[in-house]
């Protein structure tokens, strides 16, 4: 080590910095030190490495100089701290409730305690949460009406609840389980279970070993019984089951009041409890209502509630089978009177002290129900989405939908029910809602009895006895096609005081079909319209009447009606402005005395007086009130709500006396009145006009005739115009759904035509011929479109014609009619002299087995005997071939000469030399070529290059010779079984067509849907992998619209604007009058308008790039911002009287727009949530209780 | 026993040449999104004095006006459909309590097992590897049987299964067989480097997805096992991997 010169330093003075300057290493590198008794040199590498002092560097690099730190370096920043596992916890469960109990006994007499008792307890630690049994406890209070989403429904009946028999048989079994081999190893309803069986390590199932060897010890002289309990209870659903000991004191006592009183009920009246039902697959049994129940009295002493009339044979046997408390089927028609069912079923309930449901598909039947049911029993309640009456009362009232959900959620009201009335039982056939009544029906539990009121169904039987199968009960079917009031159907053509009497019967109460009355009808309209040419000159009157002739039409009608006692009538128009029009026309009519005047005007008062001030300056209410005053009433979808429902209450009080109405006052509600008029056969269905169908005119006439009113009820159809067609009248009014055959069946009832011998290539045969011609059509088809083979079809080019009246005849082409689209070629064909004596063989038998000649050339018609010719009119398929002849002809001059001699006059008169020429030559290639002229050959001649022609041409040729080849043809029997296999054939061909129409639907769509996907993935709603993604998860959250309000919502077009602007925006999506928005919209509001069009505009682009069939212009056509400005005023608060002058739009279209619009600001306010921006959402709540106001959302006067 | 003994080493920062086109959007808490105030606030955002605040650390995400701020790290978010791995940790009468790194523990509803349309698979033998969910890439299966010989289940919980591949699928045993034949050593083997792939894409924060892993694979054969995990080579393989996933993009 080498010895440095050292620095001689003085001793530290205090104010001296602590340095010390040490060497490090040997190359003469030193470095000052602040550490004073450092050492002064250091060893001749430097300083060792080591690593560096960690909580002096974490101190430095964190605490002294933070500076570095990254503020984006954020990976470790955020910790989170593993849980301690405890997997003892898995092993750990609770004890089983207490099995038994210690009972006293007592001296039967004294009463003195003899000594105590250990009894098992049945049903322990039932609750609603761990027991379908109807015996676990009834929930809290709170609950006993909607139940709760956690419980479990009731046990549904007609399924195997496990019964004491089967119990106590089971439970012997369970007695015998050997626990060396019989314990079950894969669990009831898998396929696969646990497998114990030792595998290559000797394992032994110890679990089971050790208990049934724990369990020897454990028998502490209990019994056998109490081993199988303790064994029994893991795996066996005991909770549910009753006693295992039948006929034990405490399964009476535990026994529940209800099943008491039933019993009661049922032995109280005479027949005996049916016996078990029978092992056959019969569940419906159809009820014979055509003998009258003489003894119902007598079997019925006491009724539970008795009418003023003397119900039906059909009512009459479905009362018969209620207090049996069986289930039944009513399958009648809407007046028949199934009501009386229901109420009986209700007044029973309240006498045996149970609840009755009454279901229905509709809100507005069910609030109807309500009021009709309340005033009839008083303790009726409601249930439905907006209200809540009288949850306690024993029948309640609700739609399906409410009350799937107290089944799913084990609700006590299900305890103390007797009966569910299910009405309009036949919306189960709808798409999207019927699937609620499969629920219904299937979760109801046993002890509930099922009325199913249906309209007529031609498949009653088969409904009731699924339902039967599913229940495993009987259920009674009552059908009856009767109506208690039958209808008879006019035909009114009066249009003038003079006239009124011209009503003239057509289908009388029976069904008869009077012609006579039709004819009659006919004649007293045509002989008016003489006069009436008379007077005005030859003028046809055309127009089906303006308002004025209209108002003359129905002045006359009502005066007859009226004369004639039968009012009321409801008049079915079908647009909404004509039923406006015609009420208000009436204005001399008055209809109604004072009396019911004043009670119209108190009436009126009342319901009126729920509203607010100005609302009952409405124009509509004025106009209406006005109206109904004078006993008119008007009722369609542009009326207010409460307006129809005031409509709906005084007709059926009888004091509107006319009742304009569209069709869907038809729908639903039982409105009947002493007549029906048709203003029209016709309707306009959306798309286009239409004759109405059968069944909307049998429902709609059906509301014709009130039950215990009338004798019979009239149906009248005006003829304003001409007078309907016969044929058209008799389908509409009598015709029967057809029900379809089944092909399968026809099929099989086909003999299978011979194929041995000769015919053994008779199946071959049949499909060139088909494929020959259809190969011939396709090229036929191509020439036509090609433009070669359209100059070919010039005038006088000679061509073979195949229709249905000409067999391969010659023609000459006439005449090319220009418009391409439907070419037409007048033609002059040959033909046969009509034979006028013999009609039925005019004109060539139809080929009806065609001979290899009739297929492979075209062996051309040659007339037989005299030669005759006829102009036709040929559609393009009706040229079979293009010939290589050309004719001169003058086309015009032979046309002109042809219709002449169509006159009557000029009948006899021979034709012109130019046409006898032509036939002339006609007849003489006929003759030339019996096989069939030399035709144009597509490809040479025509310059068709066209692949599929050029291969077409050559499969034609190489069919044509192998049916030239075919054996079957020499057989005698060739043409019968041709004729058998053509149709077995055809059958085989439509049953294949309608079985792809079966299994492919969806494919059908498939196209579609790609494209819809397309459309998506393009505006970012799924990626590339078919992903969701954020935006398409906001879609799922609309219910309409989605696309357009998922854009709107994410161009963020919505949240800079005020709820109410909103409102009025999206008013433009759900409003369904079109109309322009004003021009005094605020700019905000304008601009807002043109954002959402700009977006539609877009969405429609990328649709039509993607390949959808819709139009940019269609799909922001469907936008309508007519109502705008009406919604805008509306969220502010303006009332609604001032609302009716700012459109035209009718007021109840207008409240239909704003109650769908606050639905649709429920669904956004869901979508800004899931996006996370509490802003919009925020807005759109206001916006929705802006909307829900006043009379829009006024609750309906039948829940009052 | 063999024992191998390294010196620390600087962490190099990640090559930049290798990222991707569009360079993420990346926030902490208060860092100010945008001053535009034509844009709708998401999750993970708030509006103060007219701007867009971040209220978490992560990345920006788009869509149209919407924004919202991804956390890069955090418990799992349920959402409908999603696949999760979970693991019981408590077990009661009626209900069976699942950690699935939520901020709550699930609730498992004994009665809801075996509903028709739910998919309620217990997973018998395998590895659970447990990472960020922001990590799993969202896609139309998790469920994937990689062609190495083992599936893997990417729970959206940031739980992820590997299993070897059933050589017949199990239908209707409703999991209530447990399959307790050894693995084999084969697949036990390309389970574990599954695993050590996960981790070290995890680590260099890739995104998961049955190609990533895939790659990752592949890229980790040259390598043993236990070195996958080695930091330079965990580097280098899932650079393999980006550099094919990118050339896969094109």
């Amino acid at each position: 080590m080498m010895e440095t010169e050292r620095l001689v330093l003085p001793p530290p003075d205090p104010l001296d910095l602590p340095l010390r300057a040490v060497e490090v290493g040997c190359t003469g590198r030193w470095e000052l030190l602040n550490a004073p008794g450092a050492p002064e040199s250091t060893l001749p590498h430097g300083l060792p490495p080591c690593a560096p002092d960690l909580q002096q560097e974490a101190k430095q690099l964190f605490l002294s100089s933070p500076a570095w730190l990254p503020l984006h370096g954020v990976e470790h920043s955020a910790r989170k701290w593993q849980r301690k596992m405890n997997p003892w916890s898995l092993l750990s469960a609770l004890g089983a409730p207490v099995p038994s109990d210690l009972q006293a006994q007592r001296h039967p007499t004294t009463g003195q305690i003899l000594g105590y008792k250990e009894v098992l307890l049945e049903n322990t630690n039932l609750s609603a949460t761990t027991s379908l049994s109807l015996r676990r406890p009834p929930g809290p209070i709170s609950q006993s009406l909607w139940g709760n989403p956690t419980q479990y429904p009731f046990w549904p009946g007609g399924m195997d609840e496990p019964t004491i028999t089967d119990l106590s048989t089971r439970e012997e079994a369970e007695e015998e389980v050997d626990f060396e081999k019989d314990l079950l190893t894969v669990p009831p309803g898998f396929k696969k279970g646990v497998d114990f069986a030792p595998k290559d390590r000797p394992a032994p199932a110890p679990g089971l070993l050790s208990l049934s060897r724990l369990l020897e010890p454990l028998d502490l002289g209990g019994g056998d019984e109490d081993e199988t309990e303790a064994v029994g209870q893991p795996g066996s659903r005991r909770g549910d089951t009753v006693s295992a000991s039948p006929g034990s004191a405490p399964l009476v006592r535990a026994s529940s009041l209800e099943d008491l009183v039933l019993k009661e009920a049922s032995t109280a009246v005479s027949p005996p409890e049916p016996p078990k039902p029978p092992p056959q697959e019969q569940w419906a049994i159809p009820v014979d209502v055509t003998s009258p129940v003489g003894d119902f009295y007598r079997l019925i002493p006491q009724p539970a509630f008795q009418w003023p009339f003397e119900p039906d044979v059909f009512q009459k046997q479905a009362i018969l089978h209620l207090e049996r408390h069986d289930s039944v089927f009513v399958a009648a028609h809407t007046s028949a009177g199934k009501t009386v069912v229901a109420e009986y079923a209700i007044a029973l309930a309240q006498k045996h002290m149970t609840r009755t449901i009454y279901t229905s598909p509709i809100k507005a039947l069910s609030n109807q129900k309500f009021r009709d049911f309340r005033n009839t029993f008083g303790d009726v309640g409601l249930l439905t989405g907006d209200v809540q009456l009288h949850p306690e009362a024993s029948c309640l009232i609700m739609t399906t939908e409410i009350l799937r959900s107290m089944l799913y959620s084990g609700s006590d009201v299900i305890r103390d029910l007797e009966w569910v009335i299910f009405d309009e039982v036949h919306y189960i056939n709808d798409a999207e809602r019927g699937v609620v009544w499969e629920e219904v029906l299937i979760m109801l539990p046993d002890h509930v009895s099922i009325i199913l009121l249906s309209a007529t169904v031609p498949n009653a039987l088969e409904f009731a006895d699924w339902i039967g199968r599913l229940k495993r009960r009987h259920i009674y079917v009552i059908s009856t096609v009767a109506r208690p009031v039958p209808l008879e159907h006019y035909l009114f053509t009066g249009n003038s005081p003079k006239t009124q009497g011209e009503l003239f019967l057509l289908l009388d109460s029976r069904g008869a079909f009077h012609t006579k009355g039709y004819y009659a009808a006919v004649e007293a309209k045509k002989e008016r319209m003489s006069k009436h040419a008379q007077t005005f000159g030859a003028k046809q009157p055309t127009h089906q009447g303006g308002p004025a002739q209209d108002r003359g039409v129905y002045l006359c009608l009502l005066a007859s009606l009226r004369t004639r006692a039968q009012l009321p009538v409801v008049v079915f128009t079908f647009s909404r402005g004509r039923c406006d029009e015609q009420a208000s026309g009436l204005t001399s009519l008055d209809l109604t005395t004072s009396s019911e005047k004043s009670e119209i005007h108190l009436f009126l008062q009342r319901c009126l007086a729920r509203l607010r001030g100005s609302d009952r300056q409405l124009p509509q209410v004025l106009h209406m009130s006005e109206l109904l005053h004078r006993g008119l009433g008007v009722h369609h979808s542009g009326i207010l709500p409460i307006l129809k429902e005031i409509v709906e209450m005084l007709f059926s009080r009888g004091l509107v006396k006319v009742l304009f109405a569209t069709e869907t006052f038809a729908m639903g509600v039982n409105m009947p009145a002493r007549t029906v008029v048709f203003d029209s056969m016709r309707k306009h269905d959306g798309s286009t006009f239409r004759d109405l169908l059968p069944g909307e005119y049998v429902q709609m006439a059906g509301r014709a005739g009130r039950r215990g009113l009338d004798p019979t009820g009239t149906v009248i159809l005006l003829c304003k115009g001409r007078v309907p067609e016969m044929a058209d009248l008799h389908r509409m009014m009598m015709a029967h759904e057809q029900a379809l055959a089944e092909l399968t069946k026809r099929l099989g009832a086909l003999e299978e035509p011979d194929t041995t011998g000769q015919l053994v290539d008779l199946p071959e045969y049949y499909s060139w011929g088909e494929e020959l011609t259809e190969t011939r059509g396709l090229i036929q088809q191509r020439i036509i479109d090609s433009v070669n083979g359209l100059k070919s079809l010039s005038a006088g080019r000679v061509v073979v014609v195949k229709n249905q009246e000409h067999h391969n005849a010659l023609g000459v082409i006439l005449q090319v009619s220009s418009n391409s689209p439907s070419r037409v070629f007048t033609t002059l064909v040959l033909c046969d002299k009509p034979m006028s004596e013999d009609p039925q063989e005019k004109g060539p038998a139809s080929p009806d087995v065609p001979y290899p000649d009739d297929l492979v050339g075209f062996k051309l018609f040659l007339p037989e005997g005299p030669c005759d010719h006829t102009v036709a009119k040929l559609q393009p398929g009706d040229v079979a071939a293009i010939t290589t002849k050309v004719l001169r002809v003058n086309g015009e001059k032979i046309l002109e000469d042809f219709s002449k001699r169509q006159q009557p006059k000029f009948k006899k008169e021979p034709p012109l030399a130019a046409v006898t020429t032509a036939v002339q030559e006609l007849l003489r290639l006929a003759q030339a070529y019996p096989a069939g002229p030399p035709t144009l050959d597509p490809v040479n001649d025509l310059q068709l290059k066209d692949v599929s022609v050029v291969e077409g041409g050559l499969r034609a040729r190489k069919l044509e010779e192998l049916i030239r080849g075919a054996q079957c043809v020499h057989s005698p029997r060739f043409p019968a079984q041709y004729l058998k296999l053509r149709e077995r054939m055809q059958i085989q061909k439509e049953m294949e067509r309608l079985s792809f129409l079966l299994s492919d639907q969806s494919l059908l769509l498939l196209p579609e849907y790609h494209q819809r996907v397309e459309v998506l993935r393009t505006l970012g709603y799924v990626d590339e992998a078919g992903t969701v993604k954020l935006a398409g998860r906001v879609a799922c959250a609309m219910s309409s619209h989605e696309l357009l309000l998922t854009e709107l919502m994410f161009d963020n077009a919505l949240s800079a604007l005020r709820p109410e602007e909103i409102a009025a925006l999206l008013s433009g999506l759900v409003c369904q009058s079109s109309g322009d928005a004003g021009d005094q919209l605020p700019s905000t509001l304008k601009q807002g308008v043109e954002r959402v069009r700009a977006v539609a505009k877009r969405i429609g682009e990328v649709q039509v790039a993607c390949g959808l069939n819709q139009t940019v212009e269609e799909f922001v056509g469907e936008l309508n911002f007519g109502l705008v400005e009406v919604v805008y005023e509306w969220a502010r608060g303006m009332p609604f009287s001032e609302l009716a002058g700012l459109s035209g739009t009718p007021e109840g279209l207008v409240v239909r727009c704003i109650q769908r619009l606050a639905e649709m600001c429920r669904s956004l306010r869901g979508a800004a949530r899931l996006v996370g921006e509490p802003v919009l959402g925020a807005k759109m709540e206001t916006a929705a209780t802006l909307l829900r106001r006043d009379i829009v959302f006024a609750a309906s006067l039948y829940t009052q | 026993m063999a024992m191998e003994m390294r010196l620390p080493v600087a962490r190099k920062p990640l090559s930049e040449s290798l990222g991707r086109e569009s360079k993420k959007h990346l926030v902490v808490p208060g860092d100010t999104i945008t001053t535009d105030t034509g844009f709708m606030r998401g999750h993970g955002t708030y509006m103060g004095e007219e701007k867009l605040i971040a209220s978490v650390a992560g990345s920006v995400e788009r869509v149209n006006k919407l924004i919202c701020v991804k956390a890069l790290k955090t418990r799992y978010n349920g959402e409908v459909g999603d696949i999760v791995v979970g693991r019981i940790t408590e077990v009661q009468q009626k209900r069976w309590k699942v950690e699935t790194n939520s901020r709550l523990d699930s609730v498992l509803l004994l009665s809801s097992m075996n509903l028709p349309g739910g998919e309620l698979v217990r997973l018998g033998q395998g590895v659970l590897v447990q990472v960020s969910p922001s990590l799993v890439k969202r896609q139309k299966t998790h469920f994937h049987d990689l062609p190495c010989g083992a599936s893997v289940i990417l729970g959206n919980n940031g739980f992820i299964w590997i299993y070897p591949t059933p050589e017949h699928k199990e239908e209707d045993a409703g999991g209530f067989t447990a399959n307790l034949e050894p693995v084999s050593l084969a697949d036990r083997e390309v389970i574990s480097r599954l695993r050590n792939c996960i981790v070290s894409l995890v680590t260099q924060r890739m995104m998961l997805y049955d190609t990533s892993i895939l790659y990752c694979y592949e890229a980790s054969l040259p390598h043993q096992i236990k070195d996958i995990l080695k930091p330079e080579i965990m580097e280098e393989i899932v650079m393999e991997t980006r550099q094919r996933l990118l050339e896969q993009e094109g």
